[in-house]
């Protein structure tokens, strides 16, 4: 039984089954999001430069980059450390913009109940049949770091999303 | 340990099925101004083999582990006021010397993200949108919404004078209407509308106009701020919470001829052949209008009325009542009839474009573009 909870989400598990005892502890990583959005300012030889402004003027159409930095703020290292941010509804997650090193990627397309790699997600058309999931179906992004977070060690992984 | 596994896939299932909700209605619209947009990251992780509780992001950083305990990082969507006006017809609309509330009409769509009012001026033109010479100013009588959404400008009925609470994605039609004067063929008066957006969230009350947006106040994640979105207009630029667009009146008229001519068709004594216009004999008369107004004007509802009252009461002739069918003693020839074929008509009335009463024939409904004729024609059989 245990095994098969594993393949369901192994991280949502274990944090349910633990929260109840743990809740409210200083745990060993600190977690910190931010939103900005992206602008593209005209440069004086005319070419446009990306940057980015923190995500206070938003309307539709605008693409807002999430940043998500977790830093280890306790002695040990920590392992098998997995982030998972769910892309807004009311968003569209932009292809190809979720990336970090270390980490490999997976993306939910049921509203964080499964996880898989891109190529592997399928979506349900209107007639029953499935077809290859697109960047706008995911639902969730994740992060799944081999390598262990160690002590004052600090990752930050982002993707960016577009406000419908 | 199995009782929480069942947990954590019902709660899974319940998340995807609102999030799949939430992502249909959001896909019809753009997403509404003063929504918040909220995000709560969540890092897994373990300390050798013992699995450790969720922790939850902030916007500032957060260690204390535990559902519930991070602090969403938000923003409100802003106000997105972005608008289109468009004229309706693409070419001029055609009025007569003298026409009174003569109208333009326009649409005005609202493509920003939240409801808004709208205030409406039209000015002159010197410029015609469609390449003409404008050369007169048509005199206003108002600008109407159309308030029951028949795109037809109802006097009386039409009379708002701004748009009240557009919604995002809505548009509804809008009439300039103007009086035309005297004046000759071919005039021309350009008039351009332009849209304004203003304040929305109460209905039947003008908002006040918006002028500017928020592009020199400092972005404030928490309040819902105002951007301007629009392109440019006919007379306006873009980005100026303004949008218009021209159109025209041009001055054309119809210009109908009719003509009447008679055939003697048959006679009791040759028949058919070589017929004279003897007692008995029965003859056809062809009235023909035409319309050779240039390529100024449609000619619509045209009526032709042939009175043959004081020929029957002077016992001269007798209107032939049968004579295309049984009971149908007029035909009409006319582009927009019956797709042009010759067509008996009977002699009652209001159940066809024809009818025989009181000694007329009048045969109504006819329209004829420039250049396009209709005939109509009935028989008498004189005395």
């Amino acid at each position: 039984m245990q095994r098969k909870a594993f393949r369901f989400g192994a991280a949502t598990f274990a944090a349910l089954v633990c929260a109840a005892a743990a809740l409210g502890e200083a745990g060993s990583i600190e977690l910190r999001a931010r939103a900005e959005k992206r602008l593209f300012v005209q440069k004086p030889d005319g070419t446009a430069e990306e940057m980015f402004v923190p995500a206070g003027k938003v309307v539709p159409g605008d693409v807002v980059a999430y940043t998500i930095e977790a830093k280890n703020v306790s002695a040990a290292n920590a392992d098998r450390v997995v982030i998972t941010d769910p892309i807004p509804t009311e968003m569209k997650y932009v292809d190809g913009t979720a990336a970090a090193a270390q980490a490999e990627l997976l993306f939910s397309v049921d509203g964080g109940f499964r996880f898989d790699a891109p190529d592997k997600l399928t979506v349900a058309n209107e007639d029953g049949s499935r077809r290859p999931a697109v960047a706008s179906d995911y639902t969730h992004v994740r992060w799944v770091f081999a390598a262990p977070l160690a002590p004052a060690e600090q990752r930050s992984v982002r993707f960016l999303a577009q406000l419908e | 340990m199995q009782r929480d596994w069942k947990r954590s896939v019902r709660a899974g299932v319940i998340l995807a099925s609102f999030a799949l909700v939430a992502a249909q209605s959001a896909q019809a619209i753009g997403t509404p101004s003063g929504t918040s947009i909220d995000n709560l990251a969540t890092v897994a992780y373990a300390v050798g083999a013992s699995a450790q509780p969720v922790i939850e992001s902030s916007p500032g950083g957060n260690a204390v582990s535990g559902v519930g305990v991070g602090t969403p990082t938000s923003f409100v969507v802003d106000n997105s006021l972005d608008l289109t006006v468009a004229e309706l017809s693409g070419s001029y609309t055609t009025v007569a010397s003298g026409g009174l509330s003569e109208v333009l009409v326009y649409t005005v769509a609202n493509t920003g993200n939240t409801v808004q009012d709208f205030s409406l001026s039209a000015l002159d033109n010197a410029t015609d949108p469609f390449g003409g010479v404008d050369n007169f100013n048509a005199v206003p009588v108002g600008i109407f919404v159309d308030s029951n959404n028949n795109s037809v400008y109802d006097f009386g009925v039409d009379t708002a004078t701004y748009i009240d609470e557009l919604a995002a994605n809505g548009d509804v039609e809008v009439f300039v209407v103007r009086d035309i004067g005297v004046r000759v063929n071919g005039d021309i008066s350009a008039v351009t509308l332009t849209a304004q957006v203003a304040q929305g969230g109460t209905a039947a009350a003008q908002g006040a106009d918006i002028l500017t947006d928020d592009a020199a106040i400092a972005d404030n994640p928490a309040t819902v701020q105002v951007v301007f979105a629009d392109g440019a207009g006919d007379t306006d630029v873009a980005s100026d919470g303004k949008h218009s667009d021209s159109d025209a009146y041009r001055v054309g008229a119809a210009q109908i001829t009719v003509a009447k001519t008679s055939l003697v068709i048959s006679d009791p004594i040759n028949g058919g052949a070589n017929p004279k216009a003897i007692p008995g004999a029965t003859v056809e008369y062809t009235v023909t209008i035409s319309n050779g107004g240039g390529a100024s004007a449609t000619a619509t509802n045209v009526q032709v009325t042939d009175s043959l009252n004081s020929e029957i009461t002077a016992g001269t002739v007798a209107f032939d009542t049968n004579g295309y069918a049984a009971g149908a003693g007029i035909q009409v020839t006319a582009p927009n009839l019956y797709a042009g074929a010759a067509t008996p008509l009977t002699n009652a009335a209001a159940d066809d474009e024809g009818d025989f009463t009181a000694n007329v024939v009048t045969v109504g409904s006819i329209s004829l573009a420039a250049g396009e004729s209709a005939t109509v024609r009935f028989r008498v059989v004189i005395q």
